[in-house]
């Protein structure tokens, strides 16, 4: 069956007609003109009428009664199309297998021409708008449909007992047209996020229609009634301290219409509507969490849409500082809380929610007072309901371990929401802000925005963190004059957010990246194997190979001390991050004990935070560096096995710590000696990484499992003497520097740089010692003559050095 | 043959489904003018206290008198409440009927409107070549 043939058959024919004919959009246009034009014809009319041109006055008339013609035909063609379009179809789903596709789909498939699908979809207007969202430009697609090589004629895939929709007819051109598919991976846009937009602009449709549909039975009962209260009590103690969320602002803000955790909201309502004992703790970590799920709860009420025990209810928010604010003594405080409870329970409409519960329990127990004992006759009885909120520390450490508190409260966990939720609730705020902010949001931008709070700003498990970046971006994208939202002005903003390179590589970074290696030899001297295998495992991680969801490298050093392993991370820290201070550094020989995991992790049983967590929390982006970490118990090394594969770990609390945005490097001189011996057999010992991880593995000094999560082993050999001559020149240089801003000049001879480098160095430490030796023969001598005036700025300053490497001041 | 087919699809909706459409959002209406002036509500707890106002009697207290003015500040809340309530029971229902009352006179215009349409029509072109 052709196209045409198809529609004509369809039920929606007449109204596809009447599409095609006079479409939606004009329609309301003309019915927006002609209702105002009638309007002002009534006045100019009645104008006439009265004044003594009476002769124009038939003729105003005459037009205003074509007009007001005119006008209503186009109404009753609006309740038409809206009837058929709407009642049926869009809001209620009632297609049936008779109908063969939607009606979105009708509409497209009324705009193809010679059979090309394809053609017929992009020039729609749903098809147009779903291209928008993916963030490709009205132009671009005509571009390409002006040069695409040939039309999608395959015979379009109806069954009888199944309805197209739009989302299957997308699916179909996808997969169906291959240059189709290809064009799209050009925006960098896949199957997935095609459909994903196709999603949104259907449900932007319905939404739309929903809400305007005043007359339905949901849409009336959101009006307030009146004199809804006047059979419950007044609160006066109550309200000084307390706010009624009834007539709070953020109920009726679109931008929390929906909410992710109806679940949620409908555990609350079944718990509040118990015959006694009608109270339940909400335990999240943040404010807004637990807040959302009120304000979910106070819309439903508001809105008549609770079950009939939490009908006229009056949920009252109390704020707890407010009230422990104005009490010094424990009489005052007891008396005026059972004031307010045995007024709310009179009131009998109440529903008290504490916004702080374990922060009320401390403040009474403060003042030596038991604040259970005092609420527990109300917690039991059927004339009030109580919502505690807690976080998730609080409630754990001060409020589970009372039983009689767990008897009369029943618990709701938030749970971590899919991100599936996350990105509906995004789509219905990014109207709001469409609408207010003049910008337009791509759906790759909305995916990215819930990665980016995923994987950058992993405090808590919510989808606040995804709405706190979508608001960070108006007034940031504003500043910038940026309509158009898209996946890179994601990136840009948390790229200067965090500081790490995220998104499409940047010149700078490019620049970096490719000169990673010359990058860290200015400070790395020699090590040619290891700076290499280190930049080449960045480079694979940036260049979008990497998985997010573990850190963006991890490697294990190994190698003698003072061979540039420590320097290595620092040198990664300053060219990888900006900034050498970037690098926070563990001495794990420091963890050696069996509460080591403890200390690291912290314990909920001494409530002591961990070592680890805390320094993570407070640096989530930069290089870890973990020394001697082969002298951790094998309970720390599981512990990192589980952060290099997933990128995270819980601390004492359950509380996710995100390592997803370090560069984690492990150091290890376990192989020094194997190290030693091949250098002196004349052998490389980079070139042996496998005889090293063998030797390692057989002494049981690191699991083979851990070894292979690793990104890479790398192996550092001793220095040669002319690798220690170029690092005490270098130190020597730094020190120069120093000197020189006193307006001192320190000449740096050959000989100075050798001696150094052989008396500063030894096979044991390496060049470790070399610091300690120029700050003990250069420094302080040099000092010494700076206070004892020998020195003084506009000198030069020398050293002579005998034959046994005494080294001796000497000012020129 | 489009138009006809609009044209004929329009009038079997407009004469048919329309109808029942229209029949239920009167309903609807309806529901909401009862519950907006929560009638239920007020002729549930229409001899109630003005906002559970009131004073509770004195426990051991022989006096008679402080049961009398006890009594009495109760009656006059009691009262208040009544008089409140038939206020707005009044308004409402007055409010009921005449959404009920609309109802045949909006069903009566939607049966004429197609008429009407081609009678303003007309009308208005009758003025406009007089």
């Amino acid at each position: 069956m052709d196209i045409k043939e198809l529609i004509k058959n369809s039920p929606f024919y007449p109204v596809l007609i009447l599409e095609s004919i006079f479409s939606e959009y004009y329609r309301r246009l003309f019915i927006k003109i002609s209702g105002s034009l009638l309007i002002i014809l009534i006045a100019v009319a009645g104008f006439f009428s009265f004044s003594n041109l009476i002769y124009w006055a038939p003729k105003v008339w005459g037009v205003f009664f074509l007009g007001l013609a005119f006008y209503l035909a186009a109404r009753m063609l609006e309740f038409y199309f809206n009837a058929s379009y709407y009642f049926d179809n869009v809001a209620l789903n009632r297609y049936q297998p008779g109908d063969f596709f939607t009606f979105t789909v009708g509409r497209v498939l009324l705009n193809v021409k010679d059979g090309d699908i394809l053609r017929g979809f992009l020039l729609s207007p749903v098809g147009r708008q779903i291209i928008r969202r993916c963030g490709i430009s009205d132009q671009a697609t005509r571009d390409y449909l002006a040069k695409r090589p040939r039309g999608t004629y395959y015979k379009l895939p109806l069954s009888p007992d199944q309805v197209l929709k739009l989302r299957d007819l997308v699916k179909w051109l996808v997969t169906n047209d291959q240059d189709f598919s290809r064009w799209l991976a050009g925006f960098g846009i896949n199957e997935a996020e095609l459909i994903g937009a196709v999603g949104w602009v259907v449900y932007e449709i319905e939404y739309r229609e929903y809400r305007k549909r005043w007359w339905s039975e949901s849409n009336l009962s959101k009006l307030p009634g009146l004199a809804k209260d006047w059979g419950f009590g007044t609160t006066y103690y109550l309200d000084k301290y307390s706010w009624d969320l009834l007539y709070g602002l953020d109920y009726s803000s679109e931008l929390h219409e929906y909410s992710t955790r109806s679940e949620e909201v409908f555990q609350v309502e079944n718990i509040l509507s118990k015959q006694k004992e009608a109270n339940v703790f909400i335990v999240a970590d943040t404010t807004s969490e637990r807040m959302d799920i009120v304000w979910h709860l106070v819309r439903r009420i508001k809105y008549g849409e609770t079950n009939a025990a939490l009908e006229h209810k009056r949920p009252v928010l109390f704020n707890t500082a407010v009230f422990m604010a104005h009490f010094k003594d424990k009489a005052s405080v007891e008396s005026e809380l059972l004031k307010i409870l045995k007024e709310s329970q009179a009131a009998g409409n109440i529903i008290l929610v504490f916004d702080n519960f374990a922060g009320l329990f401390q403040g009474f127990a403060g003042l030596g007072s038991d604040f259970i004992s005092l609420v527990y006759p109300f917690l039991v009885s059927n004339a009030i309901q109580i919502i505690g909120l807690a976080g998730t520390e609080d409630f754990h450490h001060l409020l589970e371990s009372n039983a009689s508190l767990m008897a009369t409260f029943d618990r709701i966990f938030l749970r971590p929401l899919p991100d599936e939720s996350i990105i509906r609730s995004l789509e219905q705020t990014v109207w709001a802000i469409e609408k207010e902010h003049k910008l337009f949001f791509t759906y790759p931008a909305l995916l990215a925005i819930v990665k980016s709070a995923n994987n950058y700003f992993v405090v808590s498990d919510s989808g606040d963190k995804a709405v706190d970046l979508l608001t960070e971006i108006i007034p940031w994208a504003e500043g910038r004059s940026y309509h158009v939202i898209g996946e890179d002005e994601v990136a840009e903003l948390v790229r200067g957010k965090i500081g790490v390179p995220i998104g499409k590589i940047q010149p700078a970074e490019r620049e970096s990246l490719l000169n990673l290696e010359q990058n860290l030899h200015q400070r790395v001297i020699g090590q040619e194997e290891a700076v290499n295998q280190v930049s080449n495992a960045l480079r694979r991680a940036r260049a979008g190979i990497r998985n997010e969801a573990r850190p963006i490298g991890s490697f294990l050093f190994l190698g003698p001390t003072g061979v540039g392993k420590t320097e290595t991370s620092k040198a990664l820290a300053e060219v990888m991050f900006g900034n050498e201070d970037k690098m926070i550094r563990l001495d794990m020989s420091e963890y050696q004990t069996t509460e080591a995991v403890a200390k690291l992790i912290g314990s909920s049983a001494t409530g002591q935070s961990g070592i680890l967590a805390d320094l993570v929390r407070e640096h989530p982006y930069g290089v870890l560096l973990l020394d001697e970490f082969e002298k951790t118990p094998p309970a720390v090394h599981d512990l990192f096995l589980q952060i290099f594969d997933e990128g995270y770990f819980s601390d004492k609390s359950g509380k996710k710590v995100n390592l997803r945005n370090l560069i984690i490097i492990a150091t290890s001189n376990a192989a020094a000696d194997l190290i030693w011996q091949m250098v002196r057999s004349g052998q490389a010992p980079q070139e042996k990484v496998d005889e090293l991880i063998d030797y390692i593995v057989q002494r049981a000094i690191l699991k083979p499992e851990l070894l292979n999560r690793f990104d890479a082993v790398v192996v550092f050999h001793p220095l040669r003497a002319d690798e220690l001559n170029k690092i005490a020149s270098l130190m020597l240089s730094k020190l120069a520097k120093r000197l020189n801003s006193q307006g001192i000049d320190l000449l740096i001879k050959d000989k100075l740089a050798e001696t150094v480098a052989r008396l500063g160095s030894n096979e044991v430490f390496g060049a470790r010692p070399m610091q300690r030796f120029i700050q003990d023969k250069i420094e302080q001598p040099i000092a010494n003559a700076i206070i004892s005036g020998i020195v003084a700025s506009g000198n030069t300053v020398d050293f002579d050095i005998d034959n046994t490497g005494q080294l001796t001041l000497v000012k020129k | 043959m489009r138009f006809v087919v609009i044209f004929a699809n329009y009038l079997i909706w407009h004469y048919g489904r329309a109808i029942a459409d229209l029949t239920h959002i009167y309903g609807n209406l309806i529901r909401f003018t009862f519950n907006f002036f929560s009638l239920t509500i007020l002729l549930r707890s229409y001899f109630s206290p003005w906002r559970r106002m009131g004073e509770s009697y004195p426990e051991r207290s022989m006096e008679i008198t402080a049961y009398l003015s006890v009594f009495t500040v109760n009656m006059i809340m009691r009262c208040v409440g009544i008089f409140m309530r038939t206020i707005i029971i009044i308004i409402g229902l007055m409010a009921t009927i005449l959404v009920i009352v609309s109802y045949p006179l909006i069903l009566l215009t939607w049966l004429i409107l197609p008429l009407l349409v081609v009678f303003f029509f007309l009308v208005g072109l009758g003025l406009l070549i007089r």
